[in-house]
């Protein structure tokens, strides 16, 4: 496979390089190596929640749930820490006790039709309700952390390369993997192109659905428990900033490879940007909201951009 | 019975029941002090779900209106804050959230955007547009002498609340607009097929455009009341209507098979007493929210009903 750097669909990549070179050059602080491979490190949670969101939205559905279900996940873990189960258990027990929001999601869309836009929400809502009763709204400290878990979450290999990065570059290019080279992915994106002639061809919609909404669902469950180990607590209403970052990251991947289309290492290339510009943003002292008017706009163009453009190839009724 | 008739007659029951639970658990509920403010409650809900319930109409998902209502108050306690008065304060933050509006209403109605990504965008970018005013910090000043707060405290003829005069006053100019106009008409038109609507002559990106305003002039109007019940400026305080108004807005639908006035005003009602039922009782605000959800996928599974009977039938064949 050769890789030509100059095609359009690799526009984001050269964004990317732009932006750091930007704060680079107006920031010391920035351009250290030990800040830019920290931006790698703090990419990879949002990077992880997000792969199965890419894969939602590319056969055309949506799913708000997983910051909120990250967080369920998050407190379930300092529980079951704190009722003295071992953390090699929790580990399993935590992001399991995510997939039945996931499988929600999925039944409410598969057999009542429901938009899966409110589907997701109402799961949203409860994920957070159902994390809140836990501790009666409060975070809940970890009550001992894992050596094992704080490696993987602040892990360097030689000082340097964060390891959750690594892992969470593995698991893309396996799913890279899985998206070009198997018929689920095939099925996936003709999902996304044309729900009835996929439903005609045979493609059986639901499971597939259903599956990527138990992907998503465990993914974040397991963000979830390393959110609990980095945060030392395991906190009922984290979502907030991850709920965007994650959407924008989603569609600004939609820009590159497979142009127009959420793909999954898009989805990654997207949370770097997101994450270096929420970096640059807090090194050079300039007030957070303008990162969140930023990202909503940014998300807003992208959007504009591969719709304007899927119009202009197939001529569309005048409005 | 029709469809309609059966489902209404099943909701009126479940609020029975509600009603009469809440009843025997606190000899607070069926008083009419109670019920003046569960009243109150229920305009900043009701309000926020009848702006949502235009967007609806016309086959649109807004994810904006509540982080636009979050401006809005923002803008108006901002201008009190320089020493405006309180009416002009209100009528210049509408002003600057119509005009917000207008651009969602734009990017969905005439450039066809997809409306739930477009709007999730737009709205985080007008949510941070919103720090502005004060880097996210409680506007007091002059808050309690401008005379913002008869918005929420006031009392026409001294016994019925501004926001409840308010609720009505909206509730009624929307049925008129939409179950009584030829402008209503088109409204359902565009949202049940916007191609055969834009055929017949209606133009359809102005019907999308005016109900994005409608909706965040609404949610504005409903955030402008929370806020000056709370006596400050405070940023978060409309991001909490996403969900009662969505919810409101199905409860409607289940019941009437489309989006309604009066089916929103029911819901936002139920879903509005449910709360007030719950505080009386001292529950956690989390346990509310978990009841609004179920409610949320409650109504929606009772909406498409047809639906539920071929699943428990397929399940008995196989």
């Amino acid at each position: 496979m050769r890789i030509n750097l100059f095609k359009r669909d690799n526009v984001l990549v050269w964004a990317l390089l732009v932006l750091v070179l930007f704060f680079s050059f107006i920031s010391p602080d920035f351009r250290r190596l030990d800040n830019l491979f920290e931006i790698l490190r703090s990419c990879s949670l949002i990077a992880l929640m997000i792969l199965g969101v890419t894969w939602l939205v590319a056969s055309g559905e949506i799913d708000v749930s997983f910051p909120n279900i990250a967080a369920f996940a998050s407190i379930v873990t300092a529980y079951c820490i704190k009722i003295g189960i071992p953390w090699g258990a929790t580990v399993v027990i935590a992001p399991i006790s995510a997939i039945p929001l996931g499988l929600l999601s999925a039944f409410l869309i598969n057999t009542f039709r429901f938009p899966a836009l409110i589907a997701t929400i109402a799961v949203a809502s409860v994920a957070t309700s159902l994390a809140s009763m836990v501790n009666g709204g409060q975070p809940l400290y970890l009550a001992h952390s894992s050596d094992v878990v704080e490696y993987f979450v602040y892990g360097k290999i030689g000082g340097l390369v964060p390891v959750l990065f690594l892992l969470v570059l593995a698991l893309f290019f396996f799913a890279k993997w899985i998206q070009d080279n198997t018929t689920v992915g095939q099925h996936l994106y003709a999902l996304g192109e044309n729900r009835k002639a996929s439903l005609e061809a045979g493609i059986n919609e639901k499971r597939i659905i259903l599956s990527i909404f138990v992907l998503s669902a465990l993914l974040a469950g397991i963000s979830g428990v390393l959110l609990a180990a980095s945060f030392s607590s395991g906190q009922p209403r984290i979502g907030g900033s991850f709920f965007i970052d994650g959407l924008t990251a989603v569609f600004l991947g939609s820009l590159m490879v497979k142009f127009g289309k959420p793909n999954v290492m898009g989805s990654l290339i997207g949370a770097i940007i997101i994450a270096t510009l929420s970096n640059g943003i807090t090194i050079l002292g300039i007030p957070f909201y303008v990162g969140t008017i930023t990202k909503g706009l940014l998300m807003a163009f992208c959007v504009g951009i591969t719709m304007l453009n899927r119009k202009n190839k197939a001529p569309q009724l005048p409005t | 019975m029709s469809e309609v008739n059966k489902s209404l007659v099943a909701f009126l029951t479940f609020l029975a029941a509600i009603l009469l639970m809440f009843t025997l658990q606190s000899e607070y509920f069926l008083t009419v002090s109670n019920f003046l403010q569960a009243f109150k409650h229920l305009s900043i809900t009701a309000i926020a779900a009848l702006g949502l319930c235009f967007v609806v109409a016309v086959g649109k998902a807004d994810m904006s209106f509540h982080f636009f209502s979050c401006f809005a108050a923002m803008a108006m306690s901002y201008f009190i804050s320089i020493g405006y008065g309180p009416v002009f304060s209100v009528l210049a933050s509408l002003l600057l959230i119509a005009s917000l509006g207008l651009l969602n209403g734009i990017l969905v109605g005439r450039f066809g955007l997809p409306d739930m990504v477009t709007t999730i965008g737009t709205g985080t970018a007008v949510f941070g547009l919103a720090y502005l005013f004060s880097g996210g910090r409680y506007i007091y000043r002059n808050f309690i002498d401008s005379g913002i707060m008869q918005l929420n405290d006031g009392k026409l003829f001294g016994t019925i609340p501004i926001p409840v005069v308010v609720m009505v006053a909206l509730y009624f100019l929307s049925w008129l607009l939409l179950h009584k106009s030829k402008y209503g008409r088109n409204f359902y038109a565009v949202g049940n097929k916007p191609l055969a609507a834009r055929f017949s002559g209606i133009k359809v990106a102005r019907y999308l455009a005016i109900a994005f305003v409608i909706s965040a002039l609404f949610a504005s109007i409903a955030n402008m009341v929370q806020v000056s019940a709370q006596g400050k400026g405070e940023i978060r305080a409309g991001v909490t209507l996403l969900m009662p108004a969505w919810a409101a807005v199905f409860v409607g639908i289940s019941i009437f098979k489309k989006p309604t006035v009066y089916g929103t005003f029911i819901g936002a009602f139920m879903i509005s007493i449910m709360q007030n039922g719950f505080t009386l009782l001292s529950v956690p605000f989390y346990y509310m929210d978990f009841v609004v959800a179920l409610s949320l996928i409650g109504s929606i599974i009772l909406a498409n009903f047809d639906v539920i009977t071929t699943w428990i039938n397929k399940k008995r064949r196989g």
